[in-house]
Order: structure tokens, then sequence, then C-alpha cells
């Protein structure tokens, strides 16, 4: 094994198309990721057609190295706008945003690339190493598994939206709800299109994402024009601070293991990854500290940043070994594997053993990469901070009409972008907790069809979901999720009666 | 407007449109009977889960309301001077011009809409300089075009009639 990844490191280094390709996919894996609405998976979409006519190795280069670049550089528009770059990183605006306006930007910004980079390898080094493995426990899992598995993604979020817990829930049903807009996968019955034809293929989750975090973001900010300027500026990146990382290093330990898990188990990718991570962190922290997340504490980046890389290495483990895609973007992956003429799955391991290192190498190397070339991107990023946001703004809106157009070329996919961007501008002004719709979109087409398959592999018993183990397993996991805020809540007021009797 | 008052409006829209797609799910009809669970059912079990929550978010809201005037505890408005143009504020009438752009793009294209765009919402949001504005939005227009539509090859929306012809022109 370790001679074909050395044959995989040289093909990349020594080739020089390979070596152009390495960095073409690095700058656009930066600037598109760092800019809103351009989302890692639209840039590999973009690149799929340009890279037919390239040898596969090249091909295969450029379009995982701008996966692997993507799943940082969103960070960086999340940290000092507030706009994540990439659906990946909006919970790493919860704390990096926060600490960037307490004047801390460096420090946000480095811990986001110390902690991508040490998630992005060690994910690369486990889809390398034990992929096999993994992969066959994920193998013998079934629709009750798969359904199981949603409910938990799903539960999370929930949990999130703390106080508001009814809220949250709501939600995620709208957001459910969305997705089962359009044709039904199972049927092909129409469902909720009003006769519109134009809701035929349902509602993309670009548009919504757009909508709901950039343009009503747009718009709160429109009356606080100068303050992007006046609070994030003079950005001195700190890669390595040593009193920060010994506060973070748990937090990333744990956040490398469920993001590489969470990346593996399919439909289920890098933005649920740190949406489970970072709840997980605010739960695992100290009491006194809970009330520090969502207002700068590096654990969050941390959090975040560590789980999202390491859950998109983790997501090609079942691309790869399977054929099955984890996410989005790995779909798009599967499909420029058939445009080059093959099929992902366990025999490509063994009649393209070469092209399946190549691969590994190039994510090693621009993971690594990141450690360097992210400094001096951040300051060329830096000017477009420093334009007021009379300027930004407008740009800001441009991007997310354009980004929101490229997707599927469609005129109404705009409109639907307005309309959430509306939508998320009112709900915000009632503290709903934005990300939950998102969740249920993300998760809705997978939880209804595994739902739905489960019960037909059991001709109409429900029971299937709690009579096989792993299944029943996943869902009691889920339900001391979602009820444990209200169970600690409990108590909490017991023991403060008891205290004060 | 005080947060019991806000909560009720919310749990009420959110009833609303539950009901609303509830009144409408009848309407699917499975054309596929093999199924065991048809397209249906799915719809039917979140919309039940959300007129529940919404019962559920107006009861406890009821519940605390009660609890917060016993305590005598108002929620204090917040009061900030607003500027305001036409009597909307600021962010209303950027959400206008955002949805004029929007309809504008299908018709006038890409190249004329997003430059009355630009130049109207710089000006908005505080630019003082008319040139700084022109100019402004003319370069980003070709910028856009040219990074876009000549060499991403995304097609962008060319608006009708002459202005398509026009936009053939340049992308």
């Amino acid at each position: 094994m370790l001679d074909y990844l050395i044959s995989g490191l040289l093909n990349v280094v020594t080739d020089p198309i390979n070596l152009i390709m390495l960095i073409a996919a690095i700058f656009i894996g930066y600037l598109g990721g760092a800019i809103p609405g351009v989302s890692g998976t639209m840039l590999v979409v973009i690149m799929v057609p340009v890279t037919y006519s390239f040898e596969p190795d090249s091909a295969f280069i450029l379009l995982t190295g701008i996966y692997a670049i993507t799943a940082f550089s969103g960070a960086i528009s999340a940290i000092l706008l507030r706009t994540p770059g990439t659906p990946e990183a909006v919970v790493t605006t919860f704390d990096g945003y926060p600490m960037a306006q307490k004047g801390q930007p460096g420090r946000a910004l480095g811990i986001a690339i110390f902690c991508s980079v040490v998630g992005g390898v060690i994910g690369t080094l486990c889809l390398m190493l034990i992929s096999p493995a993994l992969a066959n426990v994920a193998l013998s899992f079934s629709a009750p598994e798969y359904f199981a598995l949603a409910v938990m993604g799903l539960t999370v979020v929930a949990s999130l939206s703390g106080k508001a817990l009814a809220k949250g829930l709501i939600g995620v049903l709208i957001g459910l709800m969305i997705s089962t807009i359009g044709m039904d996968p199972l049927t092909g019955t129409l469902r909720y299109t009003f006769g519109s034809s134009a809701l035929l293929s349902g509602i993309d989750l670009i548009p919504v994402i757009i909508g709901l975090f950039a343009l009503s973001e747009f718009l709160k900010k429109t009356t606080e024009s100068h303050a992007v300027q006046e609070v994030i500026s003079n950005v001195k990146t700190k890669l390595f601070e040593i009193e920060i990382f010994k506060k973070i290093k748990g937090t990333m330990a744990r956040s490398t293991i469920i993001g590489i898990f969470v990346g593996i188990l399919p439909g289920i990718g890098a933005t649920t990854a740190s949406m489970l991570s970072y709840s997980e962190t605010v739960r695992w922290s100290k009491e006194k500290e809970k009330d520090s997340y969502g207002k700068g504490n590096p654990k969050g980046i941390a959090a975040s940043e560590t789980a999202n890389n390491a859950a998109a290495m983790g997501t090609l483990v079942p691309l790869l070994s399977l054929g099955i895609p984890g996410g989005a973007t790995a779909a798009v992956l599967l499909g420029a594997f058939v445009l080059h003429g093959m099929q992902p799955g366990p025999t490509l391991f063994s009649t393209e053993p070469e092209l399946m290192y190549t691969i590994f190498a190039a994510l090693l190397i621009a993971n690594l990469v990141m450690l360097i070339v992210s400094k001096p991107f951040i300051k060329i990023f830096q000017k477009i901070v420093n334009v007021p946001y009379s300027i930004l703004g407008p740009l800001i809106v441009v991007f997310c009409v354009i980004g929101t157009y490229t997707v599927r070329n469609s005129y109404v996919d705009i409109l639907i972008m307005v309309v959430f961007g509306i939508i998320g501008f009112i709900l915000e002004k009632y503290r709903f907790p934005l990300a939950t719709i998102i969740l249920g979109v993300v998760l809705g087409p997978l939880t209804e069809s595994q739902f739905r398959r489960a019960v037909e592999m059991s001709s109409g018993d429900f029971s299937i979901f709690f009579t096989r183990p792993i299944s029943l397993t996943l869902l009691i996991i889920s339900a001391l999720m979602l009820f444990f805020p209200l169970i600690s809540g409990l108590f909490k007021k017991r023991k403060n009666q008891e205290q004060e009797g | 407007m005080n947060q019991a008052k806000k909560d009720y409006i919310f749990y009420s829209i959110v009833m609303i449109f539950a009901i609303f797609f509830l009144a409408s799910t009848p309407q699917i009809q499975s054309t596929n009977q093999s199924f065991i669970i048809g397209p249906a059912t799915w719809p039917y079990i979140l919309l039940i889960l959300m007129i529940f929550l919404g019962l559920y978010g107006i009861v406890s809201t009821l519940i605390k309301a009660k609890v917060m005037k016993s305590e005598e505890l108002i929620a204090k408005e917040e009061a900030a001077p607003v500027k305001k143009i036409f009597h909307l504020s600021i962010p209303v009438v950027s959400l206008l011009v955002v949805i004029i752009y929007v309809l504008l793009l299908n018709v006038i294209g890409f190249i004329f809409s997003t430059v009355l765009f630009l130049y109207g919402i710089t000006l908005l949001l505080g630019t003082k300089k008319q040139l700084t504005a022109i100019l402004f939005s003319i370069i980003t227009m070709v910028v856009f075009v040219i990074l876009f539509s000549v060499l991403l090859q995304i097609p962008l929306p060319r608006g009708i009639g002459v202005f398509r012809e026009l936009s053939l022109f340049f992308y």
C-alpha cells in the first residue's frame, strides 16, 4: 500500500500537468469557497464538464483538490463576513464571527486553518488506511438503520436550538416539508407543485441556503453600513498558539472522530458533521463555559472546522470503496467517474489502484498546503473586507443571484432564493434558529425514502425500526439527544430549589 | 411588540402553514398503488406534528405570559432611531430594490439590470460620490460577465427582445 501511495505522490508532483491541476484546484478552491454563494459543490459541478477532455488523473486531482480546499475556505468568509462561503462553514459562523467582532479575527482564522489541516490530514489518512473496515460497518446497514441515522441527525440540531426547542423542531419540520415539494422519488407522484411546472423537480437546497443565510444577512446589515469595515480589519493570522491549542486539543480529537464517522455514513455530509460536533462540544463542556458558545469560544470554531474537514474526507470513503455518494458533492464526483468511463466501487481499487492513490496523494497535499497558502490568501481576502458595506453588500447580492442561477440555470430558483431571504429576515427577528430549516431540507429526502423503504421491507410492519439492534440503538440515542436538554433542565431546577431550601 | 405577542404570531403562522398544506395533501394521488406507504403519508406525519407543536407553542406562551404578568416584567421596546425613506426602513427599501432587480433580470437581462441595481443600491446604502457609484456598477458588471459568462461559460439571464439580441454581442 505504501508503494502505491509513493507512486501516487510522485504522479502528482512530477507530472507537470498534474501539478498545474493541483495549483489550479487550490486557487479555485480558495477563491470560490471564500466567496459566499459559490459552494464547493457548485465549483465541482462547473469543473466536471471542463475536465472531460483531461486524463483521469489530472481530472480527479482538480476535482478532489477543489473539494478538499473548499472544505476549509468557506470558513474565511464565515469568520470575516458571517456569510459562510460554503454550507459546510455555517457552524463556523457561530463562534468565528463573534470572535472576529471582538477584535480577534486573526486568532479565529488561525484556529480554523490549523483545525482544518489536522481534520483534513487525519481524515485523508483514515480514508486511505481504514476505509475498507469502516465501509464494511456501513455496508451492513439497510433502510431501517439509515432512517434511524437520519432521525439522529435531525434531533441533533433540534436540541441545538436550546431554549427554543419547539421552534427548532418546527424549523426541522418546515425543512422536511420543503423537501417533499416536487416529484416523489419512489412513485413519481407530484406533491405540492400547485400546477407549477417550475416546482416539478422540487426546491433546490442552494436557493434555500443562500436566501436564508446570505440575502437575509444582507438585508439585516443594510442599517449598519460601516460595521464590517470597522470591526474586522488588520487581520494577522495567528496560525499556532500553544495556549489556544491546549484549550482546543480535546475538542479537536473528538471532532475528528465525529467528523470521520459522520462523513462515512452515506447521506450525512460535512454540514451535519460540523453541527453534530458543535453540539457535542457544547454538551461536553463545563456548565460555566456553556454560555460562552456563540460568543466567540475557540472550541466552537475548532469543533466545526475539524469536523467538516474530516467529514469531507470521510464522505469519500463510501464513494470510493462502495460507490455510494455520501453527499451532494460526492454525487457529482460519482458522475465525474462515470463521465470518465469508470464505475466507483470495490473493483476500482483492483482495476485502477494508481488512480485511487493519486487521488489520495492529491488530497493529502491539498490539505497540507493550506498551512502555507492560507495566510497570503487571507491578506488578499482582506481587501474585500476593507471595502465599505455599500459596495460589498451589493456584490453579495449579485453573487447570491448568480450563485443560485448557475446551479440549475433556473430563474425560478432566483425567485425562491429571494422568498427565502425574506423569510429568513423575518424569522431572525423572531429569534428563530434558521439552521434547523436547512437541516430538514438536507436530510428530508433521505429520511423519507429510507422510512418508506424500511416499511416496504417489513411489508407494512412499523416495528421494524425497533426490532433491529443497530436501528433501535440509534433511535434510543436520538430520543436521548432530543430530550436531554429538557431532562437536564428539570434536574437543574430541582437542584436550585434544593439549594434555596 | 413584546416577546409573547411575537410568539403568538409566529405559532399562528406555523398553524396556518400546516393547515394550508394539510388541506392540499388529499390532492396527492398516487399513480402507483403497489407501495404500502403512499406519497401522502410522510407529509401527513410531518404536518400533524407541526400542528401539535404549534398548539404546544401557543399554550406554553400563554402560561409564560401569565407568569410574566404576575411578576410584572414587560419586555422593553427596542426604540433606536431609524433612518427612513418614504416612511420605510432601509432594509425594507433594500428588499424592494432587490425584488425589482430580480424581476428586471428576466426582462432586460443581466447586463442592464445589474448596472441599474448596483448603482441604485450603492447610493441607497450610503456611497456619497456619484462617480464612485457609476464606475463601481459598470466595472463590477463587466467583471462578472467576463468571469462567469466568458471564462466559466455559465449562461447568465439575457432578458427578452432587443435586450436578448444585445446581450448576444457580449456573451
